[in-house]
């Protein structure tokens, strides 16, 4: 019954005409980011962030959301007409989405992207909506300790996944480090340089900004067009909707794909690139045709935009219940919730609940929208990557100033902003791992405060914490998360 | 430059950037407000002793090393446009506070635009204004932004 009086009590919270239209705004906004290759939701998210000060949280999360969903579809689209994926999700989907395109059936694609990914959002959502009270009530017995654990855990899991755990491990914490400037807890300034308008912290926004908006402008500038291509695929909408409906051919392939992206997007750190890819592995396996996937196999397009829409809903879920993102969009929406003084994690489970339960109810909306919008619009979205660079990136940087300067109007902002995009460039460059160093920034004063009561709780009495059996499990799964990748290596190189 | 080089610099710089923090946090009168920062500190520098072994051990393996900065490398740089456009964002924030946000912000337009290769003035000027006229419309006048408006003219 309680279950129930929170979902009442989220559809009250959504009971608005402004809910529609921010989904509407914020799919399209997605959708449209999301096919220009490098950039995706994570841009118009970064942008975004400062001016959602001046909004209502529900609908700040309402919109990114929307943005994070229309990303993950709007990959799929350039994927599937120009072989270049908008996002690392989306790769899988280029392997046959292509080749149906070479062979003149590329609206069938469209159609059966579209509607594998409102399918596979819409069911990652309802599964997270069942399990997002039993889950929370376990979360809600964690501890200072257990939260110090689940960081460290979430920023080895990146490494593990990456195949790279020292150096996640090292950027995770130099990013715990810079997330503990500021004033302690204690009042005393730390790591201001001098500057007292760094004495709240770096400020999350501007940091955002730089690492992951105006580097990335540095590396697009390269090219003079996003995607240089005289022939551009005619979009025919009657092809589009038969394509839609040629879906029901392919249940099991929709089902295991919505499987496999939930409990993928569950998994802190795993993200939606490797749900797409597992989810299309197991649909070549299962197939009694397996050769023909990378040939225009339409199986090979709905297995990965299922999975990748599916998981979103997983990985939000991840992000709301423990507060650790599972890729850097979730990371965004974790500084999101941040901004507008809703804590991820079990801060949010005990206080918010039924905004917890109004963020997974408005996505089953966001995926009938998706439905529609990318239906009739499909035709338009793709067309973003013939912009010229010498446009966009300029619209984009100026773009970035009103939002480094948007919380607090302060031009130590824009230098922030820009110290940060050096970083983050240089990063990129050198092929570190962006995503540990977010993660430890996002989450360093998190780390600070929880540790310091940790420290505080347990100082004269170290072998209680053997009594914390929450702890004991997230320490061995952290061991084994590190231990594990070159076990399997050792393994594998064994039997060979 | 190699990239186990550029990996070697860039890891380099940002222990000692951290060493620099930690050294300032030991001046810290309460011992838990300086314990998340030395935990965070040992265990990176462990972190980085262990990727610069390995980077020196890339670096001694390359059997053609080349040189680290010569000639062709610092004329690469100034010709890159890159570079051009890191000069004109910087001088861009400079002249925010001086000449105000939307000037400033409409010239940088264009002068972007030509680093990166557009010719047209039309095509140069016309996104520039679309863009500022945007930008008014949804965050000085609906969100009630306010942005720098810039010294000289107040």
């Amino acid at each position: 019954m309680e279950f129930f009086g929170h979902l009442s009590n989220a559809a009250t919270l959504l009971l608005s005409w402004e809910t529609p239209l921010w989904i509407l705004l914020g799919l399209s906004v997605g959708i449209f980011l999301g096919a220009l290759p490098g950039v995706s939701g994570v841009l118009a998210i970064t942008l975004l962030l400062g001016p959602s000060y001046y909004m209502d949280p529900l609908q700040a999360i309402i919109f990114f959301t929307a943005i994070y969903t229309g990303s993950l579809y709007g990959g799929g689209i350039t994927a599937i007409l120009l072989n270049i994926p908008g996002t690392p999700a989306a790769i899988a989907t280029g392997f046959d989405g292509y080749e149906m395109t070479k062979m003149g059936k590329h609206n069938q694609a469209l159609g059966l992207g579209i509607i594998s990914s409102a399918v596979g959002c819409f069911s990652s959502y309802l599964i997270v909506l069942f399990l997002f009270f039993p889950l929370g009530k376990i979360v809600l017995k964690f501890g200072p300790p257990e939260m110090v654990m689940v960081v460290i855990f979430a920023i080895t899991s990146i490494g593990a996944v990456r195949g790279e755990i020292v150096v996640s491990l090292l950027f995770g914490m130099f990013g715990i480090l810079v997330g503990t400037f500021g004033s302690s807890a204690y009042g005393s300034a730390r790591g201001i340089f001098g500057v007292d308008a760094l004495y709240e912290g770096i400020p999350l926004i501007p940091a955002l900004l730089g690492m992951l908006a105006v580097s990335e402008l540095l590396i697009m500038m390269e090219r003079q067009y996003v995607f240089d291509q005289s022939s551009r695929p005619q979009q025919k909408l009657g092809e589009i909707i038969r394509g839609i409906a040629s879906a029901l051919h392919y249940k099991g392939v929709m089902l295991r794909g919505v499987l496999v992206g939930t409990a993928v997007g569950l998994m802190p750190a795993a993200g939606s690139t490797i749900a797409s890819m597992v989810s299309y592995g197991m649909a070549k396996r299962a197939s009694k045709n397996p050769e023909s996937f990378g040939k225009g196999n339409p199986a090979g397009v709905v297995a990965p935009e299922t999975a990748n829409n599916a998981s979103e809903g997983g990985a939000v879920a991840t992000m709301m219940l423990l507060g650790i993102p599972g890729s850097v969009t979730t990371a965004l929406l974790i500084a999101a919730f941040m901004i507008h003084g809703l804590s991820p994690g079990p801060y949010l489970v005990r206080e918010h609940l039924d905004f917890a339960y109004a963020v997974i109810l408005v996505n089953l909306l966001q995926a009938a929208g998706l439905l529609v919008m990318a239906t009739l619009f499909v035709n338009y979205f793709g067309r973003v990557v013939y912009l010229p660079t010498g446009i966009l990136v300029p619209a984009v940087l100026i773009l970035a100033v009103v939002g480094a300067l948007a919380p607090r109007g302060l031009l130590v902002d824009v230098t922030v902003m820009l110290l940060f995009a050096a970083f983050g460039y240089l990063m990129k460059k050198l092929d570190y791992p962006i995503m540990g160093f977010i993660l430890g920034f996002i989450l360093g004063g998190m780390v600070d405060r929880e540790l310091i009561k940790s420290f505080l709780l347990f100082e004269d009495d170290l072998a209680a914490l053997g009594n914390r059996p929450a702890l004991l499990v997230l320490s061995v799964i952290t061991a084994l998360s590190v231990v594990w990748p070159k076990v399997a290596a050792r393994i594998k190189s064994f039997r060979k | 430059m190699s990239k186990s080089v550029g990996r070697m610099i860039f890891v380099a710089f940002i222990w000692f950037f951290s060493l620099r923090y930690y050294l300032e946090c030991k001046s810290l009168t309460g011992h838990t407000e300086k314990l998340t920062i030395a935990a965070a500190f040992w265990l990176m520098t462990v972190f980085v002793a262990w990727e610069l072994g390995g980077l020196v051990r890339n670096i001694l393996e390359e059997k053609r090393r080349q040189a680290l900065l010569n000639r062709k490398t610092i004329r690469k740089v100034i010709g890159d446009k890159r570079s051009h456009l890191v000069v004109a964002v910087i001088l861009y924030v400079i002249f925010i506070p001086l000449t105000g946000f939307y000037l400033t912000s409409f010239v940088a337009f264009c002068v972007f635009s030509l680093i990166l290769g557009i010719r047209s003035p039309i095509k140069m000027i016309a996104p520039a204004a679309i863009v500022m006229v945007f930008i008014y419309g949804i965050f000085t006048s609906l969100l009630k932004l306010s942005l720098p408006a810039g010294s000289l003219f107040k």
